[in-house]
């Protein structure tokens, strides 16, 4: 799958809202987490359009890349971080003790993604970043599958 | 009754019931096969007596082989279909684009500055089809104390042009051809002073700063600013008494571009200053004349280039150029650096330039752009005969309109009108107009 269909998925997990299963307790996203949503969507976006840059060599479309996934991987920490402290009041409902403790492992999970995805990108490692970004898509949809408002 | 043994017997013998000819002929059967099984076991028993010798062999020369191994007398092992790096962490790529691109044009003609058809001289154009901006790269990253060691070979099919009658097997032409190594740039590759923010458009503005050369460069960069400082090879380019642009060769001073990027939230910008050292040494003229003495002249430049996003991922694209002696540098050397007289003096002239373009999207697919360029100089006309003033640039300018289309990841399709105008200082003028129909895939 290219990078732009695992763009598309990332996007979809981190922007649709998807029922959750009746098991969960509701919990209503964050006006902040779709800020950070939207840095993403659009830095996905600058990512698969780098390839049409014109007079640019491959090592500097390769310096571009590294760019874009340096600053992808600080939004994905930052979301990381505001959603595991996302305080209670901002919720609808509150979160029984197991539940906090599955949805703050997805949070640091979520950070040691966006860890990777900046480990791969200092070492020019962009062979690498579809898989990062995969993974990252990976814990994004797990969490909405559990926690994600059913709108 | 008792009766004795040798009574007993015979009358015992006598009462067995004889075999039938059924039974009789089965018995045969499996006297012939016990007797061929026989025989093959005697067969594979000598054999084996064979083989067991050679296994022993075979034995004793392994362990020949792992004695020697362990000392290191053996060759590498030999196989075949192994892609041999210089180093075992080396990650090797290749990649490419395949463009083909259609091309009608009134008249016929490049979309390029300089040689835009006079009025005079053009003719309705024909329909122009190539692949030759297809390209071909090779590209390593291998891994040091030092950090990353990249390298890139790029070649394109724009060299030699072959026939289009029959093969239209056009040459292999270099590009790029370079490394990268802890923020030094060793090679051919893009100069620093080209516009770092370009136009999303089929064919390059008129204005276009594109110059591939050899260089040495050295690049700090952090999450929000570059720092290039480039030492880059000298060509200066002068316009003679005949209207002819030379190149004295006779450049001792690289030439020099210190640029500045940036990359705030709001889109991207660059400025780059060029300092050159415009020199000739008895140099000769295009009608053979030899002046007869030398003279060098320095030469600046700045350049400025930036991208501003708007709404939705719209965005406008813009660069300027300004310099006196920049020649070389800006429309595809349209114009020269400045004009060499009769004697050799050097007099530089000022080049300016620009373009702007803006890119909306129609979905996430489709997009296209708008865009203007212009640019032109103030050439030395003292010095040159009026007769050959047709061969003179002056000035040039243009538009571009497209639609482009991303069929699939790295894919792109378009379709775009182009118009220039080019202006000598004879007073001809000389316009084209050109539609361009691009298929391209980056693989």
């Amino acid at each position: 799958m290219g990078l732009l269909g695992l763009s598309l998925l990332v996007l979809s997990a981190c922007v649709s809202k998807e029922t959750v299963p009746s098991q969960s307790s509701e919990f209503v996203a964050n006006k902040e987490h779709k800020i950070e949503s939207e840095e993403l969507k659009i830095l996905m976006r600058e990512l698969n359009m780098v390839v049409y840059d014109r007079q640019k060599s491959e090592l500097d479309r390769d310096d571009i890349r590294r760019r874009y996934a340096l600053n992808l991987a600080d939004v994905i920490k930052e979301l990381a971080y505001k959603v595991e402290n996302i305080p209670l009041n901002a919720t609808e409902k509150v979160l029984d003790d197991q539940e906090k403790a599955v949805y703050t492992r997805y949070a640091r999970e979520l950070y040691m993604d966006g860890e990777r995805i900046d480990i791969v990108a200092q070492k020019y490692e962009l062979e690498k970043l579809d898989d990062a970004i995969a993974k990252t898509e990976r814990t994004c949809e797990r969490c909405h599958a559990l926690f994600r408002d059913g709108k | 009754m008792r009766m004795s043994a040798p009574v007993f017997l015979p009358l015992l013998l006598l009462s067995l019931p004889l075999l039938s000819a059924q039974e009789q002929n089965e018995l045969d059967a499996l006297k012939a096969q016990a007797e061929a099984l026989s025989q093959r076991i005697e067969a594979y028993a000598s054999t084996r007596g064979n083989n067991r010798e050679t296994d022993a062999m075979k034995e004793e020369k392994a362990r020949g082989y792992i004695m020697d191994d362990a000392a290191g007398n053996n060759p590498p092992m030999e196989q075949k279909g192994i892609l041999e790096m210089s180093s075992a962490d080396t990650v090797l790529s290749v990649g490419g684009r395949i463009d083909m691109q259609s091309i009608v044009s009134w008249p016929e003609g490049p979309y390029i500055a300089g040689k835009i058809p006079l009025d005079a001289s053009g003719e309705n154009g024909q329909l122009l089809m190539s692949a030759r901006d297809s390209r071909l790269w090779v590209k390593t990253r291998t891994p040091t104390e030092h950090g990353p060691v990249r390298t890139l070979i790029e070649v394109d099919f724009l060299g030699t042009t072959a026939s289009e009658a029959t093969a239209n097997s056009h040459g292999l032409r270099l590009r790029h051809a370079y490394l990268q190594a802890a923020g030094w740039t060793i090679g051919q590759t893009n100069s620093a002073f080209n516009s770092y923010v370009t136009l999303d458009t089929i064919r390059y503005p008129l204005n276009y700063t594109l110059v591939r050369q050899p260089l040495i460069r050295y690049s700090i960069n952090d999450r929000l600013f570059g720092y290039d400082l480039s030492f880059e090879q000298p060509e200066s380019t002068l316009l003679d008494k005949n209207g002819t642009i030379i190149m004295p060769q006779d450049d001792i001073v690289p030439d020099v571009v210190a640029r500045l990027r940036y990359y705030p939230a709001w889109g991207e910008g660059s400025l780059a200053l060029l300092g050159r050292y415009i020199t000739q040494d008895q140099a000769t003229l295009s009608d053979g004349t030899v002046v007869s003495v030398s003279d060098g002249v320095f030469g600046w430049g700045v350049n400025v280039s930036g991208k501003i996003k708007l709404f939705e991922l719209d965005d406008i694209r813009f660069d300027a150029q300004y310099g006196v002696g920049l020649g070389r540098y800006v429309a595809f050397n349209a114009f020269a650096a400045g004009s060499i007289d009769a004697d050799g003096g050097i007099d530089l002239q000022a080049t300016y330039g620009g373009h702007i373009g803006y890119r909306h999207w129609w979905t996430p697919k489709w997009r296209s752009t708008l865009a203007i360029s212009y640019a032109a100089t103030d050439n030395d006309m003292a010095n040159i005969y009026a007769a050959d003033s047709s061969r003179v640039n002056s000035e040039v300018y243009g538009s571009q309109l497209n639609l482009l289309w991303i069929p699939l990841p790295n894919g792109l399709v378009g379709l775009e009108y182009s118009k220039g105008v080019r202006l000598v200082e004879s007073g001809d003028e000389g316009e084209i107009d050109m539609v361009s129909l691009l298929v391209r895939y980056d693989f």
